[in-house]
């Protein structure tokens, strides 16, 4: 038998998602497992053998996992990772603490917005003597004794990771080195992350900034994904194991560990990359896609067909210099717990009862109300189908916990219930707002593509809200973000700082061997990780910057190789376009610099392909297996049609009120609205165009 | 008549913000001067087709609130003589300017052939010709010894580059570098531009006239009800200026009457005392700024900025006085009695908005050095940001920033990268770290201070200084303890040291002298004996705070004791 599936493994907060494809027959087969917080590979096993089962299939027909991680997200989040120490430049103790702005432009007038805690303290900053200058070259040699000092005080203070960011290290790499090699040669335990490898450029804050989160993550993504591959080739031998990475693409287990940095945020950004993906399949190019699980509600953008990824985003508000989906995150999801606050006013989140003890209805020990709980006590959620009957809801334990707080606010038990759903969704949609129509994009022409265990619930409420013009919600909504960690690539990015060289002087030979360099590592790498030659695409990329300004344009070499006079004319004139298109102008004939040189470099996956299913009668009552009371706002409770999702056809119309169940999720149809099926049994709802002027 | 839409008008506010946002990145991204592209020292903004405002991205607040006024004096001085394709430079003081070096680039803008809005950009030039390079001159007496004046002046008419004017403006300017910058202002005007045309065709002139007059109405309604928030009467403050740039030991006192009348607020500049023979005055907009800027840190901070939220406010300061020069004195210093006037407001208001106002900010004491890179072979000006920027005052339940710089700036001013500081000047960058014990003391302390040294790489370098702050520390509130002062030091290669006035002009520096500044901290609020001690003993540990002060200021024994 040869090994031909491909397994995606997206852990969350509360949930471990495992979707399994074969590549020959396109069958797509998901399971969904409870995450396992005190050991996080544990749940990934869990997950992988469910979908096996599942499935039918055997532990050695698996070529690939690929893994969405949370480790770092979390690790970031609670304020987990390692001990850190960062050596610096002498005197520039603080630059981790005062960075480049003091605070958010949004909170020019608001004095109490807290800046975010540095993630190495002050104490454990530590100066070194040591200096060069602007062009790289050394004004004042590495005092090796300030290191060993350095390491010392490591060593007392049990650091578990140290960052080393010197200024101009990006030109020069020496000292850096120097330095490393003497710390890891006095702290052989402790992993020694300089910047000149993680993040070569110029701009010591973002550069020492990246370099930090790196050391922050390494020792605990390190230690997981040992666990992790020992648990998996013990499970299912010899397979691939792939990690999902905040550009949306994929790398190697090694390369994550390396750059731990890199993983932070890769479960939405699969996320978003499934979005995509959807849209283009259904000829949808702009889509919010809204994820919504147990723990958090991640927001992405999808504008002309793809998610955008910047270099200049950040983590927790924190700096970080390497390409990343953009994306929104807020606390909230089923296992939100509502609560009453001091003025009295009813509250939902952030905080959440996540996967232990979970929401009350789980009947593992949860004490407080949350959106499950809510949304169960509404009848919009099956006390007996959740996860897809596995796991039992308990109905008297949701409303013992919602009539608590129904008693603390005076009013009822419905009304709480739908209080609580409908204070989640206001916070929802204020995150959605934040990086729309906060930045000006008006909603109104998009789809909500909603997935998620709890998403599809909510998802029609929200589109409402913001006036969208269709609300969709894919097929195995309760998995969907493992649907991205399938169909992306392997993607490597590779940089070079050249520190300016002026575009008209520029010695191409030398630039042609920079990039084939990388090319060579680039190809080296993925050949190593079992891509062929003819899977690999390379691209590369420039930033250039008109002489005497400070910021670069990043673009692709229009003729990509080899990098001669006319290649570098085609790129002069690239960037003077590109410069119009976003500023409105340019400065014709003034001289232009070379900045950094990139290299892009994908391996290609075999892309998936979601099962048709035959078309049938607009009538659904064949996929109708009963009927249960549902609580709608002014409606109070009404009889609601239940439907099975997998039982639907496409061109089915389920109208409104009902319920449309799967295994790992529920989408609802208030009583005026219509959901249509899709060919892959997608539910699409169009709504009116309500507000247009 | 178009409907108001709730989720419309949110689209339309935001919209606003988002295009003075892009403005605002492209001003970043494309222009040359560290005072503009690493300090964002400018402010976008969009007006109506009257000139008023409908949204600003105020980087740096004290600019922001004298482009309307200037707008609306542009409509009035063209009388209508307006055109598609026109572009306007402004930076006079005399017509509502705020600074000579603060250049304004108008555009209008046009839909359907009718004239819709107004973009703006207004950005701190490099230099702006006058006596000394980069414009600061301590000696001037008169606006001509500080700037050449701008008065409203078309460099494109019709779309058509008026070469003349602009080769007349250039010549009388140093730096070719303000050529560059005024450009990419332009472009930045031409961003904003193509965005508000992709909005009116979206939703239409009518609609967005309706809604435009709808988000006045609802902002203004927003700011009424902050000011309903501050008990009714009649308060007064008290700022002070040390030093007028001429006589030794000269002192002037800014005094504001601030009347709350239910849902208006007045503040009247009447008592203040007279204006000053040197460069030590302010303009009628950079004043205005400064007392808006200050209302705005004291009240909901999500308030829209456009018309209606400056509605609710009246403003009175008499021509001659030191907040409004009379013709022709110089100004140039205007912006920089922010400080002083944020002092007179806050100590107005302390006693009855003791949860919204903060103490004491670091005043700012700034340095200006101008030379020529020898390595480059080319003139430059640095404004040392980094250096200048001491600690905030402390709020009932918040610290004071750290480092975060005058008040003017609201915080908006980024850091220098040291990196760039040094591939765009010819210095050597020392220190630059937090001045361990500068905070104000207090249960909430001030911001720390920052100390910055670098060597000079130029010959023949000249410093100049204006600011305050060296006399009087920033205030504690409430039990709060004085922020530490400013200091500029230059010490020269033969080991001699001199200490600038905080408004002096240095010439002849030579190369190698270091420059040593330290911005002090803010004020502190509250008793510091009340300050949470596991924070008390992280900053120890942390250097941020010494253990002699936590035993002396904060009592940090007594309580380990007990």
């Amino acid at each position: 038998m040869t090994r031909r599936l491909r397994i995606a493994v997206d852990v969350g907060g509360t949930f471990t998602d495992a979707t399994l494809t074969d590549p020959e027959t396109g069958r797509v087969v998901s399971a969904k497992t409870l995450t396992t917080p005190d050991d996080l590979a544990r749940g990934v096993v869990d997950g992988i053998a469910a979908a096996l089962a599942a499935a039918g299939a055997r532990p050695d027909e698996v070529r690939e996992v690929v893994h969405g991680s949370t480790t770092g997200t979390n690790a970031l989040i609670e304020r987990t990772g390692a001990k850190v120490a960062l050596l610096t430049t002498e005197g520039f103790r603080d630059v981790l603490e005062i960075g480049r702005i003091m605070r958010p432009q949004a909170g020019l007038y608001d004095f109490s917005v807290d800046l975010p805690m540095p993630l190495v303290p002050r104490h454990l900053r530590l100066e070194v003597r040591e200096r060069l200058d602007a062009e790289g070259r050394v004004l004042v040699p590495l005092d090796e004794a300030s290191v060993v000092a350095a390491a010392e005080v490591c060593r007392r203070e049990g650091v578990e990771a140290v960052a080393v960011c010197f200024l101009f290290s990006f030109l020069n790499p020496e000292h850096e080195e120097r330095a490393g090699a003497i710390l890891e040669r006095l702290l052989p335990r402790v992993p020694i992350g300089l910047s000149c490898r993680v993040c070569p450029e110029i701009r010591e804050y973002e550069r020492s900034s990246t370099t930090v989160m790196n050391a922050y993550l390494t020792p605990i993504m390190g230690a997981y994904l040992d666990r992790l591959q020992r648990r998996l080739e013990a499970e299912l031998g010899s397979i691939r194991l792939s990690v999902i990475q905040s550009n949306g693409g994929s790398t190697s287990v090694e390369t994550a560990r390396r750059l731990a940095v890199t993983t932070v945020n890769s479960g939405p950004a699969g996320g978003v990359v499934a979005a995509a993906y959807y849209g283009r399949r259904h000829a949808r190019d702009r889509l919010v896609s809204v994820d919504m699980g147990g723990t958090s509600f991640d927001i992405g953008l999808v504008e002309n067909g793809t998610s955008a990824t910047t270099t200049e985003g950040s983590f927790q508000d924190l700096p970080v210099r390497i390409p990343i989906i953009d994306l929104h995150i807020i606390g909230a999801g089923g296992g939100s717990i509502a609560w009453r606050d001091a003025g009295g006013a009813l509250n939902v989140g952030p905080r959440s009862a996540g996967a232990e003890p979970g929401p009350a209805c789980y009947g593992r020990g949860g004490t407080q109300p949350t959106v499950t709980d809510a949304n169960l006590v509404l009848g919009r959620l099956s006390p007996d189908y959740f996860n897809g009957g596995r796991m039992g809801l308990d109905v008297g334990a949701a409303r013992t916990v919602v009539g608590r707080l129904a008693a603390e606010l005076g009013i009822g038990l419905e009304e709480t219930a739908l209080g609580i759903v409908k204070v989640v969704n206001a916070n929802m949609v204020k995150g959605i707002a934040a990086i729309t129509i906060l930045r000006g994009i008006d909603v109104r022409d998009f789809s909500l593509l909603s997935f998620g265990g709890a998403g599809g619930v909510h998802a029609v409420d929200l589109g409402r809200a913001l006036s969208m013009r269709e609300i969709i919600v894919p097929p195995l909504p309760g998995t969907f973000s493992a649907v991205g960690l399938l169909v992306t690539d392997r993607r490597h990015d590779y940089v070079t700082a050249l520190g300016g060289i002026q575009a008209d002087q520029a010695d191409l030979a030398s630039l042609e061997r920079h990039y084939a360099r990388m090319e060579a590592q680039a190809v080296a790498e993925l050949k190593g990780q079992g891509f062929g030659r003819d899977a690999m695409i390379l691209t590369r990329i420039a930033d250039l910057k008109v002489t005497g300004q400070t910021y670069e344009l990043s673009l692709p070499l229009p003729r990509q190789s080899p990098f001669d006079a006319a290649g570098l004319k085609a790129l002069v004139k690239a960037f003077g376009a590109l410069y119009r298109e976003r500023y409105a102008f340019f400065f014709e004939g003034e001289p232009i610099e070379l900045v950094n040189l990139r290299l892009t470099a994908l391996g290609h996956n075999p892309s998936l392909e979601l099962m048709r299913h035959p078309g049938g009668r607009a009538d659904p009552s064949a996929a109708r297996k009963g009927e249960r009371p549902v609580y709608f706002e002014g409606g109070g409770f009404i009889p609601s049609a239940v439907y099975e999702r997998n039982r639907l056809c496409p061109g089915m119309a389920v109208a409104g009120p009902a319920v449309i169940e799967e295994e790992t999720s529920s989408t609802l149809v208030p009583p005026d609205a219509t959901a249509q099926v899709l060919d892959d049994l997608g539910l699409a709802v169009p709504m009116d165009a309500g507000g247009r002027p | 008549m178009s409907k108001i839409d709730p989720i419309l008008l949110s689209v339309y506010a935001r919209t606003f913000k988002s295009i003075t946002d892009e403005m605002s990145i492209s001003v970043e991204k494309t222009t040359r001067s560290p005072i503009l592209c690493e300090a964002k020292d400018f402010v976008t903004g969009l007006y109506d087709a009257e000139g008023r405002m409908l949204e600003q991205t105020e980087n740096l607040p004290i600019l922001a609130f004298s482009l309307a006024p200037v707008c609306k004096y542009i409509i009035e001085y063209f009388k209508g003589d307006i055109h598609p394709g026109d572009v306007i430079f402004h930076n006079d003081v005399f017509s509502m300017g705020n600074q000579n070096n603060d250049v304004a680039v108008y555009k209008p803008v046009f839909f359907e052939g009718r004239l819709v809005a107004w973009v703006a950009v207004k950005g701190h030039q490099a230099d702006i010709g006058g006596a000394v390079p980069g414009g600061y001159n301590p000696n001037a007496k008169e606006v001509w010894q500080e700037a050449l004046r701008i008065p409203p002046v078309k460099v494109y008419e019709k779309g058509r580059f008026r070469k003349d004017v602009w080769d007349l403006i250039f010549a009388n300017i140093r730096f070719e570098i303000v050529q560059h910058d005024l450009r990419a202002q332009m472009g930045a005007c031409t961003v904003g531009e193509r965005r508000m045309v992709e909005l009116l065709r979206k939703y239409g002139v009518a609609h967005y006239q309706a809604h435009k007059k709808a988000l006045f109405k609802a902002t203004r309604k927003m700011m009424e009800a902050e000011i309903a928030n501050i008990p009714n009467g009649t308060y007064h403050g008290e700022g002070y200026i040390y030093y007028d740039g001429h006589n030794l030991g000269s002192k002037y006192t800014i005094r504001v009457t601030i009347e709350v009348r239910d849902k208006s607020i007045k503040f009247d500049y009447s008592k203040t005392d007279r204006e000053t023979n040197g460069f030590v005055n302010g303009t009628f907009t950079s004043s205005a700024s400064a007392t808006l800027l200050t209302l705005l840190q004291m009240v909901n901070p999500d308030i829209p900025h456009n018309e209606g939220m400056v509605q609710p406010i009246e403003i009175v300061i008499p021509a001659g006085t030191v907040l409004n020069a009379s013709y022709p004195k110089a100004t140039t210093f205007g912006n920089h009695l922010c400080p002083p006037n944020a002092d007179a407001i806050i100590r107005a208001l302390a006693s009855v908005m003791p949860e919204r106002v903060t103490a004491g900010w670091n005043n700012l004491l700034c340095s200006l050095t101008t030379g020529t890179d020898l390595e480059k072979g080319e003139k430059y000006v640095d404004i040392g940001f980094m250096g200048l920027k001491g600690g905030s005052g402390a709020m009932k339940g918040t610290d004071g920033y750290d480092h975060i710089g005058m008040i003017d700036a609201s915080g908006g001013v980024l850091d220098q990268d040291y990196e760039m500081f040094e591939q765009t000047t010819p210095h050597l960058l020392l220190k630059h770290e937090y001045i361990p014990d500068s905070a104000g003391p207090g249960r909430w302390r001030g911001g720390l201070g920052v100390e910055t040294v670098f060597r000079i790489g130029s010959d023949d370098t000249q410093v100049v200084t204006f600011g305050d702050g060296d006399f009087e520390p920033a205030f504690g509130l409430f039990g709060g303890g004085n922020g530490t002062l400013n200091i500029i030091k230059l010490i020269y290669p033969d080991g001699h040291e001199v200490i600038p006035r905080n408004k002096d002009l240095i010439t002849g520096v030579p190369k190698g002298t270091v420059y040593f500044q330290q911005a002090g901290g803010g004020g502190g609020y509250g008793d510091p004996r009340q300050r949470d001690r596991k924070t008390l003993a992280r900053e120890v540990r942390d250097g941020v705070i010494s253990s002699d002060a936590a035993r002396k200021l904060y009592g940090l024994d007594r309580a380990a004791t007990e």
